[in-house]
Parts: structure tokens; sequence; C-alpha cells
């Protein structure tokens, strides 16, 4: 049964980064990559992604089944952009949520 | 209620897509540690898709039947690899014959095509079977210790004794050779070097193609499962993820920072290994 979860959270990834490349190639035409800060929209989405995927405990109303398939979307939406898009907000969003998990399963037990 | 079919579909389909997405970080990390972008991880996967849908061609110089069918063996193969591992956990001979048919088809997959380079390549296979020694060496010690050749078996003996990476560290060390061997630009991969131009995988096209990249990523899966199997034990399948993209970022950088070696050279460098490590190996089981 493990399996069965586990492909559907690979597919779902893969239908994530498949739409996190055509989105960023929509969006960037050029031949280059552009030096942005933080592109607050994929950054929120990293966020919520990495979130949803470490710490679906905290969120026990819903099924983990459910939010770590979103959380895995979101993942793969962000980190499988364009080349050279995605990183930093990528990186931010696993920083936050390993923080979180630590928090809620290290400092609080 | 269990359902043998379904279990052998979703492990070959979990196989396919994971082993494709590995492959596709192995190249990000070899190109970040070259300084370059490189490509998005689905590429592998969109690649291997892509070549489903692309026009087949048929070189003149080619033996057809062979040409064929030896793409459809090598996919047979490593889908009976998943069936024999991550479905059954059954008998590790089974997955040595796997291996050992596996160099068979890279052998005549490069010279069912009569290009030079196919021709180069199915020379360098034969030379390349010294890999299989290192896996031969690790299956006998394997049993050595655990008298048993039941992938299951062994993973319950660890279960009693602890994981066998702690305990014949040299020995899960040559088993990584083997799977440092079947990285894409390793310095072993001798048979489908660059300078050969891709050796056996240079005259076969379109859904051919996609049926050997297809194997690939399997058997990359299989192979790394074996790995984790072997030497950690019981670990749960989320480990046993994890512990894939760990160690596919680890060859990701040998393969990143070591030059294809000589065939002689690589062929010689393995037999090194093997001896140090099974000499090593004995030595730790019965002093």
């Amino acid at each position: 049964m493990a399996e069965l979860y586990f492909l559907i959270y690979v597919i779902v990834f893969i239908v994530g980064a498949v739409s996190g490349l055509l989105y960023s190639y929509s969006i960037h035409l050029e031949p280059f990559v552009v030096k942005e800060k933080f592109n607050i929209p994929i950054l929120i989405m990293a966020i919520i992604g990495w979130i949803f995927t470490l710490n679906f405990s905290l969120f026990s109303m819903i099924p983990s089944f459910i939010l770590i398939s979103i959380g895995v979307f979101l993942i793969g939406f962000v980190i499988d952009m364009r080349p050279g898009y995605g990183r930093k907000e990528t990186i931010i969003g696993m920083i936050i949520s390993i923080l979180i998990w630590l928090i809620t399963h290290c400092v609080i037990l | 209620m269990y359902n043998l079919m379904a279990d052998i579909l979703i492990n070959v389909c979990l196989a396919f897509l994971f082993g494709s997405l590995l492959l596709g970080l192995h190249r990000k990390v070899m190109a970040r540690v070259q300084l370059r972008p490189g490509p998005p991880l689905i590429q592998y996967l969109l690649h291997s898709l892509k070549f489903f849908f692309k026009e087949s061609s048929w070189p003149k110089t080619i033996s057809k039947p062979f040409y064929v069918a030896i793409t459809v063996i090598l996919c047979g193969i490593w889908v009976t690899g998943v069936i024999v591992g991550p479905v059954f956990k059954g008998s590790l001979m089974i997955i040595f014959g796997i291996y050992a048919v596996h160099k068979i088809v890279e052998h005549n997959s490069g010279s069912s095509s009569g290009s030079p380079y196919g021709k180069l390549s199915c020379v360098r296979a034969v030379f390349s079977a010294s890999s299989e020694l290192l896996l031969f060496a690790s299956v006998a010690l394997i049993y050595l210790l655990s008298h048993s050749m039941d992938i299951g078996a062994i993973i319950n003996y660890q279960e009693i004794n602890g994981p066998l990476i702690f305990k014949v560290p040299l020995l899960a060390i040559m088993f990584f050779t083997i799977i440092v061997t079947k990285a894409p630009y390793s310095p072993f991969s001798i048979t489908t070097g660059k300078d050969i131009i891709s050796g056996f995988e240079t005259e076969h096209f379109g859904f051919l193609r996609g049926y050997i990249m297809l194997s690939e990523s399997i058997m990359w899966y299989v192979l790394l499962w074996l790995f984790l199997c072997l030497f950690f034990g019981p670990i749960s399948l989320l480990w046993i993820l994890i512990g894939m993209i760990i160690i596919t970022i680890i060859t990701g950088f040998i393969s990143a920072i070591t030059p294809m070696l000589n065939p002689n050279h690589s062929v010689m460098i393995q037999f090194t290994i093997a001896l140090i490590c099974t000499v090593g190996t004995l030595i730790q089981i019965f002093v």
C-alpha cells in the first residue's frame, strides 16, 4: 500500500514539475537568467508546499495523504521551474519547514 | 485483498518514474558541480517519453530481429528485477543473472547495429564484465555472512544482527562500486563513453531508444533499492527513497569530478577494488 501512495506522490510531483516548467518558460523567454530577488507568489508556494509535506501532522483535520499531495505538487512546481529560477524560494521554504518541524517535534516534546 | 498484478504494476511504474527523476537529479548535480545551471529534474523522464513518440529509423547495417529484440530484452530483464527485488524480495542469484544478461545486452546491442561505435562498445562490454566480479564477490560474501541468498532473509538477518554496512563496510564499498559503474558518465562507464559517441546507444532511435532509457531508469532504481536493503536492512520505503536520493547525489559528484577511464584502467581498478574489499571482508568475517 505504501508503494501506491508514493507512486501517487511521484506522479503529483511530476505534474507539478511540468506545470512549473511551462509557467516559468511562459514568463521568462529571455535567453539568459534574469537576476531577481524573490518572486513572492513562488516563495509562498514553496513555503506552503514544504510545510504541508514535512509538517502534515500539524493539520490533523485534513487527511495527510491530501496535504502531502498538495505539498509535493507545490514543491515540484517551484523546484523544477526553468533552470536558474525558484532555487532561493525552495531553500527558504525548506529551511522554514525544517525549523517548524524541529520546534514541534524536538522543542515542544 | 492482495493483488499481485497490481503490486507488480505499481512497483514497475514507481521504479520507472522515480528512477527517471533520480537520473534527472544525477544530471542536475553534475551540472551544478561543473557550474552550469543544468536541465530540469524531469528532463530524463521527458526524454524517455519523447522517444516513444519519435519516428524510428532503421540503419542499413543492422541485424533487424536482433536489433529490435535486444531492447525489449533489456526492458524485460529489469522489469524482472523489480519483480524479484521490491515485489518478492526473492533470490540474489536471479539479480546476479539479470546483471549478467544486462552485460550480454550491452554486447549484442553494440554488435547488432553494425555501427563502428557500437562495435567498440560491444568489445568494451566484454572488458567491463569485470564489474560482475564485484557483484559475484558481494553475493558470495553476503551468503557467507547470512547463510542465505534470499533478499527477504538477508533483511531479517540484519534485523537481528544489525545492518551489514556497519559490520562489513568494505563489502558495502564493493557493492557501491557496482552502482558507480552503472551511473551515467561515471569513470567506469566505458561502454557508453563519449569517446565512442555513447557506444551501443548510438544507433537506436525512436521507440527503441525509449525502451533503453526506460530500462536504465528501472535499473538505477533496482540497484539502489538492492544496495539499501542489503546493507541497511529493514528500512521503510520512505527511507529507501531518501537513501536513493542521497546515493544519486553522491554518484553525481563522483561522475562530475572524475574523468572517464581508459578501458584497461577501468578494469584494473575494478579488479583492485574487488580484491582489496574481498580480502578485507574475509579477514573481518573470520579473524
